[in-house]
C-alpha cells in the first residue's frame, strides 16, 4: 500500500482512532437516512425517529470521546485559536498540504458548527409537535406549546437546510484537498492511516 | 330593565347569521380541526400503547372523525384569511394558489376517515389506520400549514 521505498522520506503515522472512523461513517449514514427520511420519507416518519436517535446516541458517544480518546480526536487539540486560523486561511490557496495530522484549524470549528447544529436538530426533533398525533417527539408533552408546535418544528427545518449546507462545505472542502493541494483525506478516514513527510 | 339585554340577544344573534367575519371563518375551521384532534388524542395513544386499546372508546372516536370528515368546510376557506392575512391562522397562502392540491389533501383525509370505523374493532387493525389518517394530517400540514 504505501511505497515506503520510492518515498524513504515518508512515514506512515495513525491520524484517526477507530471510535473517530466508526463514528464518522455511522453518522454519515445515520445523517443521510434522517434527513432524506424527512424530506422524502413515508408520512408515518417511525424510521426518520429511528435514524435521529442513532444520531443522538453517535453525538453522546463523540461528545464523551471529544474529552477522553485519542489525541486528534480530543477538542482540547482540534480547537485552535484565532491567529492559527488565520495563518491557516492565508496558507489555503497554496497547492501544499498544510501538514496538519488532524483537523485543521478550520476544519476543527467545523467540527463543532457540525456536532452543535446536530444537536440543535437533536433536540428540536425530539420536541417537535407537528400535530398530526403520529410523529410527536418524544419530549415534546415536556416543553411548553409554543415551543414544541411552533419554534421546535421551525428551528429544526431551518436547521435541516444548514446543516445540508454545512455538509456540501464539508465535501466540497476535501474535493479541494484531492483536486488541489493533492491529499487524500477520505483513506485516512477509512484506514486510519496517513502518510506524513519525516 | 331586561328588555334591553333582550334585544341585544336577537340583535348579536342577527348579526351573526347575516355576515361571517373572516375571524368567525377561521374560528369555525379551527374548531372543526380541534374536533378531529379531540379524536385523534384518543386513537393515537392506543395506537402507539401509550394506553390500553379500549374497543368502545375506539369506536366513538372512529366514527366520530367518519362523521367530521363528511362536513365540507371548503367554504370556510375564504379569501383573504391566510396567515399573512391575520394572526389568529396557520393557514398559509398557498391554499388558495393551489386550491387543487389543498383539495387533494382533503380528499386523503376524507379516505382515511371513512376506513376507520371498521378499523377501530381491533388494536390490529386500528395501528395502521390510525397512521394512514395520521399521515394526511402531516403531508397537508407540511405543505399548507405555518409552524
Amino acid at each position: 500500500m504505501k511505497d515506503t521505498a520510492a518515498s524513504p522520506a515518508k512515514k506512515t503515522v495513525t491520524v484517526w482512532d477507530p471510535v473517530v472512523r466508526l463514528f464518522h461513517w455511522l453518522l454519515v449514514a445515520a445523517f443521510a437516512a434522517a434527513w432524506g427520511l424527512g424530506e422524502w420519507g413515508p408520512n408515518q416518519m417511525t424510521w426518520h425517529f429511528y435514524a435521529g436517535y442513532a444520531i443522538a446516541g453517535l453525538l453522546a458517544v463523540r461528545l464523551i470521546w471529544g474529552f477522553v480518546g485519542s489525541r486528534t480526536a480530543r477538542f482540547s487539540h482540534f480547537l485552535y485559536g484565532p491567529k492559527a486560523v488565520a495563518d491557516y486561511l492565508r496558507h489555503l490557496p497554496s497547492k501544499e498540504s498544510s501538514g496538519h495530522v488532524g483537523h485543521n484549524p478550520l476544519g476543527g470549528w467545523s467540527v463543532l458548527v457540525m456536532l452543535g447544529l446536530l444537536i440543535v436538530q437533536v433536540v428540536t426533533g425530539l420536541t417537535s409537535d407537528p400535530q398530526d398525533y403520529i410523529n410527536v417527539g418524544p419530549l415534546a408533552g415536556s416543553v411548553p406549546e409554543s415551543i414544541s408546535t411552533s419554534w421546535a418544528p421551525k428551528i429544526h427545518e431551518f436547521v435541516a437546510t444548514l446543516l445540508l449546507i454545512v455538509v456540501g462545505i464539508h465535501i466540497a472542502a476535501i474535493v479541494y484537498y484531492r483536486t488541489w493541494k493533492g491529499v487524500n483525506l477520505v483513506k485516512p478516514m477509512i484506514t486510519g492511516k496517513k502518510e506524513v513527510g519525516e | 330593565m331586561r328588555k334591553p339585554l333582550l334585544a341585544l340577544t336577537f340583535t348579536l344573534a342577527a348579526s351573526a347569521a347575516f355576515a361571517q367575519s373572516p375571524k368567525d371563518a377561521v374560528e369555525a375551521r379551527q374548531g372543526f380541526f380541534d374536533l378531529l384532534g379531540a379524536q385523534m388524542a384518543v386513537l393515537a395513544p392506543m395506537a402507539q400503547g401509550k394506553m390500553d386499546f379500549d374497543a368502545a372508546k375506539a369506536q366513538t372516536a372512529a366514527n366520530n372523525i367518519a362523521a367530521l370528515a363528511k362536513v365540507d368546510i371548503s367554504p370556510l376557506f375564504v379569501e383573504g384569511t391566510s396567515v399573512d392575512d391575520m394572526m389568529e391562522t396557520h393557514a398559509k397562502s398557498e391554499i388558495w394558489s393551489n386550491m387543487d392540491l389543498f383539495m387533494e389533501k382533503a380528499d386523503a383525509l376524507h379516505q382515511a376517515a371513512a376506513e376507520m370505523p371498521d378499523a377501530a374493532g381491533s388494536l390490529e387493525t386500528l395501528q395502521p389506520a390510525v397512521g394512514k389518517l395520521g399521515g394526511t394530517c402531516k403531508s397537508c400540514h407540511d405543505e399548507f400549514r405555518s409552524k
